[in-house]
This record gives structure tokens, C-alpha cells and sequence, in this order.
């Protein structure tokens, strides 16, 4: 098999992010405050590990969730804001928490504007300029970026580029298990918890002073974090440069592989860089039937559709039946983009 | 043509608004199995793959499969599942 779905979730994982999630459940559990067994404090590890990815000085800031769809939802019911804007690039997780009530917008309020981006287009693969960003804001607008897609893949400078804040997934190019994720706030942003609960510090207070909130509650999923933390560290060790160089050659080399099939139309951004997703249709064939060939003929796992971001599709004129995506991961080769440029070729040849 | 087994979908997403079905039949599914169902509605069939891809769609629901292949992917309009009865009853008579 050979998998080009790594925008969906990555594949394979490290041998470290396997050995990690078997060690965490044959090992006793971990458990800063909750327990009296010896054992390294994993959560405060891995914040600092992401903090040191990301370039988050302020690391404590960094909060675990079930995923990026869970830490949106958690971030967007926690603030207050006088307006939002957030473009068609975005994702269902945005979008459906914004047009369902989840965030609270009172225009005559005091909160700060909210300016919510998507990092890297989980459909043509288009990279956000972050870098100049922060700049062409109004002072006080509040910048939150989602990295679903580009954690681990593309470069990230949160203190640099001015994020207030980060929202990440665990389980595609952070190289981790499904069920992790979580995001970064800016200290001094006033976040409403969503959860209450046990959080195995100070137990005695019941009701919190106004804005000495506790994020994590209940036990955390110390196996997925475990996996996370060895995903995490793969990348750190390979490099997020270096990763992100090979992930573009391959991405180029499908591209330039595709572009010159007859009847394949690619769907690529109209200008700057392009992260490692690549989507496409062939004329004449509903992108679910091209995934159908290409799993059932060629043995290629790729993802059609609309991919949860229906206005996206809209705006590339590709709504309802969406596109075919093929999105490289870390463990992909040029011998599997050949085996997909050959496949597309073979289809397309048939019409 | 018997079916032996139905299950969902693994890929209910990739059909929008659709629920899928996978259909295994008895015997692996043949050139005239194919053109049997063509009466159904639209009908695609690229002979020239290297495994003939084929589909027949109609407002309701679509068939699409690979010669050969031991089952056959049915797509029903959620408003339409009771179409189902009409596709097995086709399928057997084939």
C-alpha cells in the first residue's frame, strides 16, 4: 500500500512513537501529582519539546488536547472578542464553531478583535505568509493560527511572528497518535476554561479567582502524550528544515508530474509557497471515483472529497464533488509519487 | 449473481451525502455482471485500465466497481435507502 494521506493522519510512525505508546501502557503511569511513583514528568517534557519547535519561550502556555478540531472548540468558547475574521481557507473547525455560537462576539464589548488563520490550506496546500502578518494587523488584534497542517512540516516562529494563539494536532506531521493535539495562549489573554475538574494540584480550592484558571482536568492521555513526545522528538532530531525540504521536493516532483498528463487539472495556490498537499481532478471522473481506482486498482490511499473545507472548495469551483488529495508525509518517497503519477497517467489515458 | 455479505462503507465521506455500501459477491464481478446493470442509469466503463473501472448512477444511487474484483461499491441517496431492495433484487437476477 501506498499512502498519500498524511494531511488526514500521518503513516507510518517512527519506531520511537511505537515503542513510546507500548512502553506508557507496560510501564506504571505517570502521574505529576496524582501519584508517588518515581518517573519523569512527561507533560512538562513535551511542552517543552514543543516549545522548542515552535519557538515558544513561554512554554508553560503550551496545553494538551484530544486534537486540533478539540483545542479550537476549547479556545473559541474561552474568549470574549469585539469581531472575528477568519477567510475561506479555514477548516470545518473553525467554521462550525464560529457559525454555531461557540465564540462569543459582542461588537460594543472590550474584548480584541480575533484573527483567525489557517497556517498551511489542507486542500491546495497554500502556505500563509506569517512572517508579515503580524505587522498588517490593527494593534490589539488577536492572531490565532491554526497549524493542523503544518506542525511539523513547515517551519513555526510563534514568539517571532507575534501568534498569540497556536492550535496543533498530534497525529499528521507531528508524527503521533490519533486522540492528541492542543494549542498555545499568549499568557495575559483571558481564557475561559471549557472543562472543570481534578487537575491533582491544590485541591483544595473549588472556586477559582478570576483568571487563575487551570486548563487540564481530569487524567490526561499519558500514552497518546507519550507518542506525541517521541513524534515530537523525531522531529526535532530530523529537523523541521529538513523534513519541510523533502516534503517540497516530492510535492514538486508530483506537481511537475501531474501538470503534464492531459485532462488531469491540478488545483495549486495562485502564488507563494505550497505545503505538502497537492489536489487534483481528472476530467470526466468524480474525484471519488478516481480514489476508488486508485485504492481498489493501484493500491494508492489518497483522500476526495471536500476534505471539511467547503468554502475552500468554493472558491476553486470544486464544490460539491471536491478534488482528489494526495498529501506527502515524512516516510513517503519518489518512488511513491511515481507510482501515483503513473496511476493518474493510466486513468486519465482511459477516458 | 448471489450476494454474500454486506457491509458499510469504509469511505462513507468520499460520498458526500451518500451511505455507502460494499456488496460481496459470490463470483468475482464479470463483463456481462456490468453491462447487466447498465440499464440502471448513466453508466461509465473504462475498459482500457488495466483493471476496467466501471459506474452506474442515477439520482438514487450508483454502482461502481473493478472487473474482477469480488464486490461492488453501492452508493444510496440518504433519502433513497430503500432503493437498496430494488439494487439486491437486480444483482441476483444477474
Amino acid at each position: 500500500m501506498i499512502y498519500l494521506n498524511n494531511a488526514a493522519t500521518s503513516y507510518p510512525k517512527p519506531p520511537g512513537v511505537l515503542a513510546a505508546v507500548g512502553g506508557a501502557l507496560s510501564a506504571p503511569p505517570p502521574g505529576p501529582f496524582r501519584s508517588n511513583a518515581p518517573g519523569e514528568d512527561l507533560l512538562t517534557a513535551l511542552r517543552k519539546a514543543l516549545g522548542a519547535l515552535f519557538h515558544i519561550a513561554d512554554w508553560e502556555r503550551i496545553f494538551f488536547a484530544a486534537s486540533a478540531t478539540d483545542a479550537l472548540n476549547r479556545v473559541l468558547a474561552g474568549i470574549d472578542v469585539s469581531s472575528v475574521q477568519a477567510g475561506p481557507e479555514n477548516h470545518n473547525s473553525v467554521l462550525r464553531p464560529l457559525l454555531n455560537g461557540v465564540l462569543r462576539v459582542d461588537p460594543a464589548g472590550p474584548g480584541p478583535a480575533l484573527h483567525i488563520v489557517n497556517h498551511c490550506s489542507n486542500v491546495t496546500g497554500a502556505v500563509l505568509d506569517l512572517e508579515t502578518l503580524r505587522p498588517s494587523l490593527q494593534p490589539g488584534t488577536l492572531l490565532m493560527v491554526d497549524a493542523a497542517q503544518s506542525a511539523g512540516c513547515l517551519p513555526l516562529d510563534v514568539d517571532g511572528w507575534g501568534i498569540d494563539i497556536l492550535v496543533f494536532t498530534g497525529h499528521k506531521g507531528l508524527l503521533g497518535p490519533t486522540g492528541t493535539g492542543g494549542y498555545y495562549v499568549r499568557r495575559g489573554i483571558p481564557l475561559r476554561p471549557a472543562q472543570f475538574g481534578g487537575t491533582g494540584r491544590d485541591s483544595r480550592v473549588i472556586k477559582y479567582a478570576e483568571g487563575e484558571w487551570e486548563y487540564e482536568v481530569g487524567t490526561p492521555d499519558t500514552v497518546g502524550l507519550a507518542g506525541l513526545r517521541a513524534g515530537v522528538e523525531y522531529v526535532l532530531e530530523q529537523g523541521v528544515d529538513a523534513i519541510c525540504a523533502r516534503e517540497s521536493a516530492l510535492t514538486e516532483a508530483l506537481v511537475a508530474g501531474l501538470r503534464d498528463i492531459p485532462r488531469v487539472r491540478l488545483y495549486l495556490p495562485e502564488d507563494g509557497p505550497q505545503g505538502p498537499v497537492v489536489s487534483f481532478n481528472i476530467e470526466g471522473l468524480l474525484p471519488s471515483d478516481v480514489g476508488y481506482i486508485l485504492q481498489n486498482s493501484h493500491g494508492i490511499t489518497v483522500r476526495t472529497g471536500l476534505h471539511c473545507a467547503p468554502l475552500a472548495h468554493r472558491l476553486l469551483g470544486t464544490d460539491p464533488h471536491g478534488t482528489v488529495r494526495a498529501s506527502l508525509g515524512a516516510f513517503n518517497t519518489a518512488a511513491d509519487v511515481e507510482a501515483l503519477v503513473g496511476a493518474v497517467r493510466e486513468i486519465a489515458a482511459g477516458l | 449473481m448471489t450476494i454474500v455479505q454486506i457491509t458499510r462503507s469504509p469511505e462513507p465521506c468520499a460520498e458526500a451525502g451518500w451511505m455507502a455500501f460494499q456488496y460481496y459477491l459470490e463470483r468475482p464481478v464479470s463483463r456481462d455482471f456490468i453491462l447487466g446493470l447498465r440499464p440502471l442509469g448513466s453508466f461509465v466503463f473504462l475498459e482500457g485500465l488495466s483493471r476496467p473501472f466501471f459506474k452506474i448512477e442515477n439520482e438514487h444511487y450508483m454502482i461502481k466497481g473493478l472487473l474482477g474484483d469480488d464486490s461492488v461499491r453501492v452508493a444510496v441517496h440518504g433519502q433513497h435507502l430503500d432503493e437498496q431492495a430494488a439494487i439486491q433484487e437486480r444483482i441476483q437476477t444477474l
